[in-house]
């Protein structure tokens, strides 16, 4: 199952995605994806999201009040810096697509209107990259593990840290203690 | 010339005219007491008659003598001395015939050369009209070939302003289109789950559910729902660009002017960056005899230039639009919190082809197109801007008296 996230401001676009994306067969190649899509009207509440629960795939409008699509992919990113991005826009200038691409890194650029096909080609492309990278990535550590590079821990730890960033960190305290929120040593001090 | 020179060898006929020469004769015969006659140098008789046996003495002025004084009964001393009398006489009369002569030949002189001076005043007037003329011809030609100019200048501006216009809109429509477009193809997936229930009409208690066509549908009143606001709203945006596009229907109409700020306001709307926001602050005003299509373009563009601020300024910002009446004009605020302007920009504002924005965005005729339809309508625009704060265009329409 692949979970997508798709952020636009119009409610009417947003179920229009919904049906295509639930009736449209989504493979590429052999690889064919089930998918769990869900949609939000704002940016802020798709963050929101973005923090509690994991996504394979982030697509954004590109003009949205309160925050572009190139300012929300680049804050998920941030957040979930292993799933894919794709944006789809009505328009963008030049400007706002060497943005896209330089700063976030996306996977596709769709034009509004799109085309059915097209787009869930592109979802699937992009779900096979991804899924691709994170073989490659595993794969890699294998290799690792095998040749002596890395052990089991530091691997789990490297992971534990990329679900949890600063998680393997320990901060002790003057006393020994484990400070596990620094904001209130900061008060104390 | 026809005048002969003052100073040319004198004939004694020149000094003495026959009557003036009588009298003199007359006056020296009684001198002498007896007969006298007085020819000129060639032997003609100017005076009297020469006896051929008289005596005759000559008359020296310079070298030749002029003529000769001759008696037949007279002395040789009386008739030397009445000679030397005549010749005192002769050398007055030359004195002052030169005189004259001299003036003559100085004033025709003067006449010579302000004729001259005349046909050459006459010759330069006529050159002057001629160069006139052309130069009329060729000030009007070139007019005619700025007015021409400008108007394709003008076009370019508003082709521009038309890109812009048409790169807002394409969201606009692009939009609703998208949905519309993907929702029709996905209705006709739907007619194809409902089709196949026709194979299994036999069946169809279990085809049914299996079919999922409750929720097909139920999806399917709702998308074509969705489906028909979104035509609207295609629909409702081309209506406005339609409305805005009167720009070149140049004819006066009776308008309310809060109207077309609201025209040109929706449009800007569709175009503006993220965090700026217009608001309203219109009184009532009595309408008034206007040009409303170049009105909106007017507004059109001063409330562009105002989004284009705030964007600059990379902040949110507020475009407020006022209207009010002040005594005998309508006067219209454009106010934005954007960058602002410098002292320099501001000189420059109204000038045309004067922009600092990048190439691409627009030549540069905003408020010079703006000032001029003002002035169109008889009224003024006024113009400040403080760098950092912000920038209000004020534009002032007459009333009718």
């Amino acid at each position: 199952m692949s979970r997508i996230l798709i952020v636009d401001d119009e409610e009417s676009v947003l179920k229009a995605l919904l049906r295509v994306l639930r009736l449209a067969p989504c493979s590429y190649g052999a690889r064919i994806f089930t998918l769990e899509v869900h949609t939000f009207g704002s940016p802020f509440a798709a963050l929101d999201a973005a923090r509690d629960e994991e996504f394979d795939l982030f697509i954004s409008d590109y003009r949205m009040p309160g925050m572009d699509g190139i300012e929300f992919l680049k804050a998920a990113k941030a957040i979930q810096p292993d799933a894919a991005r794709l944006i789809l826009s009505g328009y963008a200038d030049l400007n706002a697509l060497v943005r896209a691409v330089n700063e976030v890194g996306i996977a596709r650029f769709i034009g509004k209107p799109w085309n059915d096909y097209d787009l869930m080609s592109a979802v699937a492309q992009a779900l096979a990259h991804r899924e691709l990278l994170l073989e490659n990535r595993q794969l890699a550590n294998l290799m690792r593990i095998d040749i002596g590079d890395a052990t089991p821990q530091e691997l789990e730890a490297e992971r534990l840290e990329r679900m949890e960033p600063g998680i393997t960190a320990v901060n002790w305290g003057p006393d020994g203690s484990v400070i596990l929120d620094p904001e209130f040593q900061a008060k104390d001090e | 010339m026809s005048e002969p020179a003052f100073d040319r060898e004198w004939r004694l006929v020149d000094l003495l005219d026959t009557a003036a020469c009588e009298k003199v004769a007359a006056a020296l015969a009684q001198l002498l007491g007896g007969d006298l006659a007085i020819i000129d140098a060639l032997g003609d008789p100017v005076c009297g008659s020469l006896h051929p046996a008289a005596r005759r003495e000559p008359l020296v002025l310079e070298l030749e003598p002029i003529g000769y004084l001759g008696s037949a009964t007279a002395g040789a001393d009386a008739l030397r001395a009445a000679r030397d009398l005549l010749l005192a006489l002769l050398r007055c009369q030359l004195r002052c015939t030169m005189a004259v002569a001299l003036h003559q030949a100085a004033a025709a002189g003067d006449f010579v050369s302000l004729a001259r001076e005349q046909t050459r005043l006459a010759e330069a007037e006529a050159r002057c009209a001629w160069l006139s003329e052309e130069l009329d011809d060729r000030v009007r030609k070139q007019v005619h070939e700025l007015g021409e100019r400008q108007q394709a200048l003008y076009l370019a501006d508003k082709l521009s302003s038309v890109g812009q216009l048409a790169a807002g809109m394409a969201h606009e429509i692009n939009n609703p289109l998208a949905f519309v477009r993907s929702n029709f193809s996905t209705f006709e997936r739907y007619l194809g789950q409902i089709a196949q229930l026709k194979t299994q009409l036999a069946n169809a208690e279990v085809a049914w559910p299996a079919l999922d066509l409750d929720f097909v549908l139920e999806d399917s009143r709702d998308l074509l729902h969705d489906s028909a606001q979104g035509l609207e709203r295609i629909a409702r945006i081309i209506g406005e660009l339609k409305e805005f596009s009167n720009v070149d229907r140049a004819v006066e109409e009776f308008s309310d002017l809060n109207e077309c700020l609201h025209q040109a306001a929706v449009i800007v709307e569709k175009q503006l960056p993220f965090g700026v926001a217009i608001r309203f602050r219109l009184l009532p005003l009595p309408g008034i005899i206007c040009l409303p299509g170049h009105l909106k373009q007017l507004f059109f563009n001063v409330i562009g230039n105002a989004a284009q601020a705030i964007r600059d300024a990379g902040r949110p910002g507020e475009i407020t639009l006022s209207s009010e009446v002040d005594g005998k004009n309508i006067v219209i605020r454009i106010q934005d919190d954007g960058v602002g302007m410098t002292a320099e920009q501001i000189e420059h504002a109204f000038e045309p082809f004067y922009t600092q924005r990048p190439v691409g965005s627009g030549i540069g005729l905003g408020l010079a197109t703006a000032r001029s339809v003002v002035l169109a309508h008889g009224g003024r625009i006024a113009l400040d801007s403080r760098l950092g704060a912000g920038t209000t265009v004020t534009l002032f329409f007459p009333l009718p008296q």
